[in-house]
């Protein structure tokens, strides 16, 4: 397979190809890489760290407010290490596409988590999901507490109606904003909902005493219905699979839409029954796919940017927390997007400061050496050692296994090493040529000329893109 | 695939007007508006208490509920009838006095949000509490303005990253802690030799290109203010805390007749929950302190005429105080303006007297759209069309005086 092209697959369906597979895999083709992306990411493997309540609803309802207070507090402490094991996993996986996808659909079902096992339930639920039925999905993260919760649902009750979850279960999960439904709609959907919420221990629960059992017209159609019957009506509706597969195709594909193709990935969709597998593999097996328009123009997000860099140079970090400040400061934290509308991709993440960041991190990470930034301070004031990436010595110091990249890239000094440098990195032409490289890294000798090469062409906005 | 530097050479220019979002499209490109005219905003992160800033004094209900929260009149600092400061802002009293004062009550605005992030994206985007906005108001303030090339350093964030405020969808502002840093960071030189290797920027759309801009934007910004940041030293002694220091920092840039309109500055710590009355004193005298020293300054260089500050938060806090010596988060909230230039001087509307009928399950209710501050800065102090940044037109509120 071409390698700009098997890179690209690697790019968008997981988090970039390590050094170590290029050879094996360039040498397979198209066909075989969408296999192994597929089977590699069959397992479901939920997360299960132990942070979580470890407590029965019996116990947690036996708490003093004081003791709920205190357990509250530290569950909020841990979602930091939560973020590591996901970001951890996004690195190390070989499930790479169920990774990308779990990660996906967490911008979709945008939601901010406020402790560790609401958030655990809900990246098991998007993990276990990814890859199936986007009406399981749908069902399944309607019912998270986090989520519930997130958009107010407790709230939502008979004669008191919330609609924030009606609201955005239609503008953003489902149909998409203002796509053919009214506010009266919404206010119906909402009844629907009452009586969702979620137990102390994070467990859905449906309260009878809180549901409108009365009648409802939604979308046309009336009756009693409840909130799975909601759910139910909008997968009916056609638009809901248009505008999912729009917002696969914008990610996955380009910021434009081709509406020939989205006419017919949807139809497809649509009729398997929202099957997401093989609307993956009908986009990765095309070769609208891999046109040179659609290649390398991408900006990384910035968990992207870290994961990507994280695998391309086998890094580990010798204080994680780096990573954790890296979100902070780059402006996307896993668990904590901005709002229900998800982080907005593309442009939007690059401005002067930012950009600069981004530029400075890998020749940091490469030579050991420490960045200050800060990331925004929290609402309380209180530092909580995550966000900045501080003063104290080589903040960014990573181990780096360079013999991957060695051995693949058969890297000795002169032109053909060094090419193979910016085609590995790269997705776009570089900036500087291989004369240029030559004469950077002139005195030094084969292993600080390679750390040297790899540190300037990663310092470029090039590198940004994927 | 093509070069990209032949991509350079043949692409044709995009105009300014071809890049601005489609609401924008019918903005008559205005001439470049900046007469000088800058405005500060200070943001009060975490919810500040209005009510403990500038305490009813003479308010029995606020006294009913706030059995041990509540500011005493023997310890207020009286600057009206039935209004006074809390004591750690002794730095606003001569603000007040002068008359460069003018403190609006209740602003808020429909369908209110209590949580922290949604609640300061409201404010930071303008938007209604129903919609989710991805650029800012000063952002799309940036994009109106249609300059061809305006420079990221037009619109200033002290800090390290830059929030959603000053972000729009094309232009955006500039984050920058310290000059000196941000000059000696762009002069690494890896960076150096990569813009060395691109060449011009050009107005393309692409990503790449669109860094490439942005690169070369914040490299000639870091030069350019870090040259500016010379010019001038102030003689007024600053507090030396956090706000002290940046408010220093915007006054030299000020003061050396830098081409920066807008300067957004924050301060964190008002989400007062519990035991607040020595952690809200403690912000809010560095507020305060800083604040006086920064009028002052201006004041002395003749720059504060020119000068515009808002200070707001993201909502208020409630009547009632909580069991724990704190307050929890609330609805519409005081906020003011400070300036030479002000037309309404003083205390704007009068704060409703708390009994259960003016309150909103117990938290004050909104008499004034914070939109409708918005308003009148974009109007009367930016001098540019309001509701083509805010989506619709609010009332503005006379507070600034016409030029």
């Amino acid at each position: 397979m071409d390698q700009r092209k098997l890179q690209h697959l690697y790019h968008r369906a997981g988090f970039g190809l390590r050094p170590q597979e290029l050879i094996s895999y360039q040498q397979q083709d198209r066909a075989w890489n969408i296999q192994n992306l597929f089977e590699s990411s069959e397992q479901i493997h939920p997360l299960e760290t132990g942070l979580g309540l470890n407590m029965s609803l019996r116990e947690i309802k036996d708490l003093s407010p004081k003791e709920r207070q205190e357990i509250l507090k530290d569950q909020r402490k841990q979602l930091p290490s939560l973020n590591l094991s996901w970001i951890n996993r996004m690195i190390n996986s070989e499930g790479q596409l169920r990774e990308r996808m779990t990660f996906f659909w967490h911008n979709h079902f945008a939601c901010r988590l406020k402790t560790v096992h609401t958030a655990e339930s809900y990246y098991n639920t998007l993990h276990k999901h990814a890859l199936g039925n986007f009406g399981d999905l749908l069902k399944a993260v309607s019912k998270e507490a986090g989520m519930l919760r997130f958009l107010n649902n407790q709230q939502n009750r008979k004669g008191h109606p919330n609609e924030n979850f009606a609201r955005e279960v239609m503008e953003l999960f489902t149909l998409g904003r203002d796509n053919g439904y009214t506010e009266t709609d919404i206010q119906e959907a909402a009844r629907a909902f009452t009586g969702w919420t979620a137990l102390p221990n994070g467990e859905f629960i449906f309260r009878r005493r809180q549901h409108d059992f009365g009648k409802k017209t939604f979308l046309g159609k009336s009756g009693n219905f409840n909130g799975d019957n909601i759910l139910d009506m909008l997968l009916e509706d056609r638009r809901t699979a248009t505008y999912i597969v729009e917002k696969i195709y914008k990610y996955f594909v380009h910021e434009d839409l081709d509406k020939e193709y989205i006419t017919v990935w949807s139809k497809d969709f649509y009729e398997s029954n929202y099957a997401i597998t093989p609307l993956l593999q009908n986009i990765f097996s095309s070769n609208h796919f891999y046109k040179d328009e659609h290649i390398g123009v991408k900006i990384k997000s910035p968990v992207d940017f870290l994961v990507n860099i994280s695998r391309m140079l086998n890094l580990k970090m010798e204080n994680e927390k780096g990573l954790l400040a890296m979100q902070h400061v780059l402006g996307q934290v896993l668990f904590q997007p901005p709002n229900v509308a998800g982080w907005v991709q593309g442009k939007a993440w690059i401005d002067s400061s930012s950009l600069m960041t981004r530029l400075s991190i890998p020749k940091a990470i490469i030579f050991s050496e420490s960045i200050q930034r800060e990331g925004k301070m929290s609402f309380s004031g209180q530092e909580d050692g995550i966000r900045n990436l501080g003063r104290q010595g080589k903040n960014l110091a990573a181990t780096i296994n360079w013999e991957p990249l060695i051995e693949t890239l058969n890297s000795s000094t002169g032109e053909q090493g060094l090419n193979s440098l910016f085609s590995y990195f790269l997705q776009v032409e570089s900036p500087f040529s291989t004369k240029d490289l030559l004469a950077w890294t002139a005195n030094d000798n084969k292993e600080l000329a390679l750390q040297k090469s790899v540190a300037l062409i990663m310092s470029c906005p090039e590198f940004q893109l994927g | 695939m093509s070069s990209r530097r032949d991509f350079i050479k043949t692409s044709s220019l995009a105009t300014c007007s071809m890049m601005l979002p489609g609401f924008l499209f019918n903005q008559q490109c205005a001439s470049n508006t900046y007469k000088g005219k800058k405005l500060v905003i200070i943001q009060l992160s975490g919810g500040n208490d209005g009510l403990n800033t500038f305490v009813p004094y003479s308010n029995d209900n606020y006294y009913r509920q706030r059995q041990h929260l509540a500011i005493q009149q023997k310890d207020v600092l009286q600057i009206a009838d039935g209004i006074g400061l809390n004591k750690e802002l002794e730095g606003l009293r001569g603000i007040f006095d002068a008359g460069d004062l003018s403190l609006l009550h209740a602003v808020g605005y429909p369908n209110p949000n209590r949580s922290h992030f949604r609640s300061m994206d409201i404010w930071q985007t303008g938007s209604s509490s129903k919609e989710y906005l991805q650029t800012g108001w000063l952002g799309r303030y940036l994009d109106a303005n249609c300059q061809q090339n305006i420079p990221a350093h037009h619109a200033l964030e002290i800090d390290d990253t830059l929030g959603l405020a000053v972000k729009g969808k094309i232009a955006k502002g500039m984050a920058i802690k310290n000059p000196g840093r941000l000059f000696r960071q762009s002069k690494d030189r890896h960076l150096q030799y990569i813009q060395d290797k691109y060449g011009k920027p050009t107005d393309s759309v692409s990503s790449l290109d669109y860094m490439y801009k942005t690169m070369a934007e914040s490299t000639s910004s870091a030069q350019y203010l870090y040259e500016q940041s010379k010019i001038f030293r102030s003689k007024t002694t600053y507090p030396n805390s956090k706000l002290g220091k940046q408010l220093k920092q915007v006054s030299e840039l000020i003061c050396s007749g830098t081409e920066t309109q807008v300067y957004y500055l924050s301060l964190a710590g008002f989400d007062t929950h519990a035991n607040q009355i020595n952690q809200h004193g403690r912000l809010l005298k560095q507020y305060g302190d800083a604040v006086a020293a920064f009028v002052k300054d201006l004041k002395n260089n003749h720059q504060w005429e020119d000068t515009l500050v808002l200070t707001f938060s993201e909502f208020g806090r409630r009547l009632a105080e909580n069991g724990s010596r704190g307050t929890d988060h609330g609805k519409a909230n005081a906020l003011w303006l400070m300036g030479g230039s002000l037309q309404s001087q003083g205390i704007y509307n009068e704060l409703p007297e708390l009994a259960a009928e003016d309150l909103d399950d117990g938290d004050l209710k909104w008499q004034i759209d914070f939109r409708q501050v918005y308003a009148e800065i974009l109007e009367k102090w930016l001098q540019t069309d309001s509701k083509a940044i805010l989506g619709k037109s609010f009332d503005t509120l006379g507070l600034i005086r016409p030029a």
